[in-house]
């Protein structure tokens, strides 16, 4: 069930009813969960089993590593659980993959079998998001960072819970299941703040479905013009934020309204001055996740900071998904943030605050992101490099005045949606315009139903 | 109770009823933009206009309906299929209600309303034609939504409860858009995201210009074509799909002389970047080749002539021909083909005319990669259907 339908605003009402009117603190619990499987079984109820079992498997898997007193032994628990999770994954995601890419390397060898193997298998929605969470909660067990559940039930809840289940934002064990110990209810602020959230993840959604044309366009077969190529690829760096912040943002809103703080998972990122300060603001709960998990865990900045941070993004890119232009994006971001890091190092000045350097980074750092966003979007690798090239070519003919315009519409949709963002922020609560409040989230919900395209699918609820 | 959860309860009261007043003021204003925004749409719309005359078809004397897509409204002419019947000697009225993006689960509520109809009626008509356009019941054209928001708003129209469980049963997507329909009064916010998109990125001009040396750029050049185009797009701005029931749905052809006629056909048919980049987006969107099928659409398009069947035995199915220059089928497409008619001859035992593989139709007939044009043809189609369906009548009486 995707946040922008009416099927969804029909459970969240049902949903809503039922947890504060009837339950209570632990029936509150339950009452979640069944709503979390109710909409996860809405999408393909063969798939229950899988989270459900994924979540379980967790959840035993860290009770015995808390119970056990060997270090050796407990690593080994800790071995099974990731090893499960990242197989499931694995087997989901990755396995055609795996096979297609067999097959391209034996005909490179010279060997060609009669036909591209593949299984028949369907990648269960937000599979990539729920094996995270759930691994994350045996880790921090394992890291003695809290600890165990005596009851399957907080942490089913937790890997299942509704608001970020198939799309993020990936929301650690520890931060939710301290709050289903005692749930306690958020002062009016934060449910009105929920209210907007909701409303403007539906309006950037809505912009991001405006979006999709040009983007289409672009990345259709054949060449582009020099400013079509600019204008459907720049296009393509709003439909993402606008389609994922947009997303995030309801998925928030919808947690804040029913108690959950979930951390924000976007601050500006068009705005970071840096390939480095841009994984501090985009899809921050991935960042933080693979930093923690993954980059700390291979050693660091303690030990090969570099390799960790390459190994890191590869991985990162090929959580997206089962591409190679997904692996290729994630070695552009790792080169990038190795080589800020080199620059850093060697010459500290570039760093300065200077303002005309601080805009020069958010320029520089614009322009390489949004290059990676060509590798993100492509399908091929040679068709990343013949969009890359429409769009460093002299331009043949004369630039049409319909090619500028959708330029400029692009360039405002995507400053429209950091303004958007923007806005959010509690910073605005506080100006003389606060009574503009509840006008403004119904005029900016209105918007949103109005764009909204019949449920159009977010983008992220394939990765 | 403890003070968290009196807490609790007050906080979740004020939020349910803030929520439920924010979403109904937005419900309200996105109904006010939607109005003026879609509006036009619907009610310009040709299947709309039918819908608004299906009194008056039920009422006919000995009416035939030719219910379909674009294939029909475009490739059938009622006065040339009653002239032929005529000639067998079988006097009918017959209505063209072919509409452009009709999906068998459009068709399928049309055919339920019908049945209503001639039952208030107390008529029954002479025969009922069910076009089966292949690439309209897709997986490819589900999932590309390119209809969705014009047949989501038909089908609104059409709905009542039976119909919404139906929908329902087969998509909670569908039922859950019908609803949001009910809310936002028919205007579809699909329909006016497409307008939007439409107005913010006009589609691109044609990529290749012609030459005005070679032939059809001369031609282009012409008073006559510039007349002629000038009455098309005067035509398409005003009220394209207008319902004229006095000319039961046939397609006027904005020549007016037979030079006009020579002129349009020729730069028109020729044209082929514009057949090509059409070809191109009926293959992406629609599957024109292989036709891998939706089979929730086609349960739908055997429901619907079941429907049929219960108003009169007299219903057929008739395919359309395919544009041999552009748009056979591939071996895999004539497969997939073949096994949906065995499967309707097998569940309905309507006759079936398939004109796929029609030798009759050459690409000149068609007016681009699909359909045909029977104004060009002097109503070729028209008339080989009216033979088939008058044999076929022939043969039961």
């Amino acid at each position: 069930v995707l946040f922008n339908t009416t099927l969804f605003a029909g459970f969240f009402l049902a949903f809503f009813v039922v947890y504060e009117f009837v339950a209570r603190s632990r029936g509150r619990l339950w009452c979640l969960l069944f709503g979390s499987l109710i909409f996860y079984g809405a999408w393909d109820v063969r798939f229950v089993p899988l989270l459900v079992g994924t979540a379980l498997l967790d959840f035993y898997i860290a009770r015995a590593i808390q119970d056990e007193p060997l270090r050796a032994q407990k690593r080994r628990l800790l071995a099974i659980s990731i090893t499960a999770n990242l197989g499931v994954l694995a087997f989901f995601k990755y396995a055609n993959f795996a096979l297609a890419s067999a097959y391209g390397l034996a005909h490179v060898l010279g060997v060609t079998p009669a036909m591209v193997p593949t299984l028949d298998v369907i990648l269960p929605a937000g599979i990539s998001f729920y094996t995270f969470q759930s691994m994350s909660y045996t880790i921090d067990v394992y890291r003695g960072e809290f600890a165990a559940r005596d009851h399957p039930l907080e942490v089913l809840t937790a890997v299942s819970f509704f608001p970020h289940l198939v799309a993020g934002p990936i929301i650690r064990a520890s931060t939710l299941l301290p709050q289903f110990e005692r749930i306690k209810p958020l002062p009016w602020e934060s449910v009105r703040r929920g209210f907007l959230l909701v409303a403007t993840g539906l309006l950037l959604k809505g912009i991001a479905d405006l979006l999709a044309d040009p983007v289409n366009l672009a990345f259709s077969a054949g060449h582009h013009d020099r400013i079509d190529a600019w204008t459907g690829v720049l296009a393509f760096a709003g439909q993402i934020y606008c389609d994922f912040a947009g997303y995030t943002d309801m998925a928030i809103g919808i947690a804040l309204l029913i108690g959950f703080a979930i951390p924000p998972n976007f601050n500006l990122p068009y705005l970071a001055r840096s390939p480095i300060d841009f994984w501090r603001r985009w899809h921050i709960s991935l960042s933080s996740w693979l930093r923690d998990y993954l980059y700390i865990g291979l050693g660091g900045n303690r030990r090969h900071r570099y390799r960790n941070l390459m190994l890191t993004m590869l991985l990162g890119g090929l959580w997206h998904g089962a591409r190679w232009t997904f692996v290729a994006w994630g070695a552009y971001h790792g080169l990038l943030l190795v080589l800020w890091h080199v620059c850093g190092t060697r010459w500290p000045y570039l760093a300065t605050v200077h303002i005309v350097s601080r805009a020069l980074g958010c320029i520089v750092t614009f322009y390489l992101i949004v290059i990676g966003w060509v590798l993100f979007r492509a399908d091929t690798l040679s068709q990343t490099l013949d969009i890359l090239r429409d769009m460093h070519q002299p331009s043949g003919t004369a630039i049409a005045a319909e090619q500028w315009r959708a330029l400029l519409v692009v360039i405002a949709a995507l400053v429209l949606g950091h303004a958007i963002s923007a806005l959010q922020r509690p910073a605005f609560d506080k100006t003389p315009l606060r009574w503009m409040f509840w006008p403004a989230v119904v005029v900016l919900f209105a918007t949103g139903i109005v764009l909204a395209s019949a449920g159009r699918v977010f983008l992220y609820f394939v990765f | 109770m403890s003070e968290d959860d009196h807490t609790h309860r007050r906080l979740a009261m004020k939020t349910l009823a803030v929520g439920l007043l924010a979403a109904a003021a937005a419900i309200l204003c996105a109904r006010l933009v939607l109005r003026q925004l879609v509006h036009d749409m619907r009610t310009q719309d040709r299947f709309s206009q039918l819908v608004d005359h299906l009194p008056d078809i039920c009422a006919a004397r000995d009416p035939v309906i030719a219910i379909g897509s674009s294939l029909t409204s475009r490739g059938f002419t009622p006065s040339v299929f009653d002239d032929r019947l005529a000639t067998l000697g079988i006097h009918a009225t017959t209505f063209n209600a072919g509409a452009d993006g009709v999906t068998p689960d459009v068709m399928l509520q049309l055919t339920r309303r019908l049945r209503e109809c001639f039952a208030n009626a107390n008529n029954t008509p002479r025969a009922i034609l069910i076009e089966f356009t292949p690439h309209m019941a897709t997986r490819a054209m589900v999932r590309s939504g390119i209809e969705g928001p014009q047949n989501a708003m038909r089908l609104w129209r059409l709905l009542d409860v039976d119909s919404f469980i139906h929908v329902a049963r087969r998509s909670s997507q569908d039922a859950g858009h019908e609803l949001a329909l009910l809310f936002l009064g028919g205007e579809s916010p699909a329909a006016a995201h497409t307008i939007i998109q439409d107005a913010l990125f006009p589609d691109p001009p044609a990529p290749v210009e012609r030459s005005p040396t070679d032939r059809v750029g001369q031609l282009r050049q012409t008073p006559e074509y510039i007349a002629t185009l000038a009455r098309f797009q005067a035509m398409e701005e005003g009220t394209p799909h207008s319902w004229d029931l006095a000319r039961r749905g046939e397609i006027e052809s904005p020549a007016q002389t037979p030079r006009e006629e020579e002129i349009w056909r020729e730069v028109r048919r020729t044209d082929t970047a514009r057949l090509q980049q059409r070809r191109g987006r009926l293959v992406k969107y629609f599957d024109l080749i292989d036709l891998d099928f939706e089979p929730a659409l086609i349960d739908d398009l055997i429901a619907t002539i079941r429907e049929a069947q219960a108003i009169t035995p007299h219903t057929y199915v008739v395919i359309y021909p395919r544009n041999p220059g552009w748009s056979m089928p591939s071996p895999t497409g004539t497969r997939n083909l073949l096994a949906v008619l065995a499967r309707i001859e097998h569940e309905t035992g309507a006759p079936t005319l398939n004109l796929v593989a029609s030798t009759d139709f050459t690409p000149d007939d068609f007016a681009d990669a699909v359909h045909v044009e029977d104004a060009w043809t002097s109503g070729k189609l028209s008339g080989i259907v009216a033979r088939w369906v008058g044999a076929a009548q022939t043969a039961i009486h």
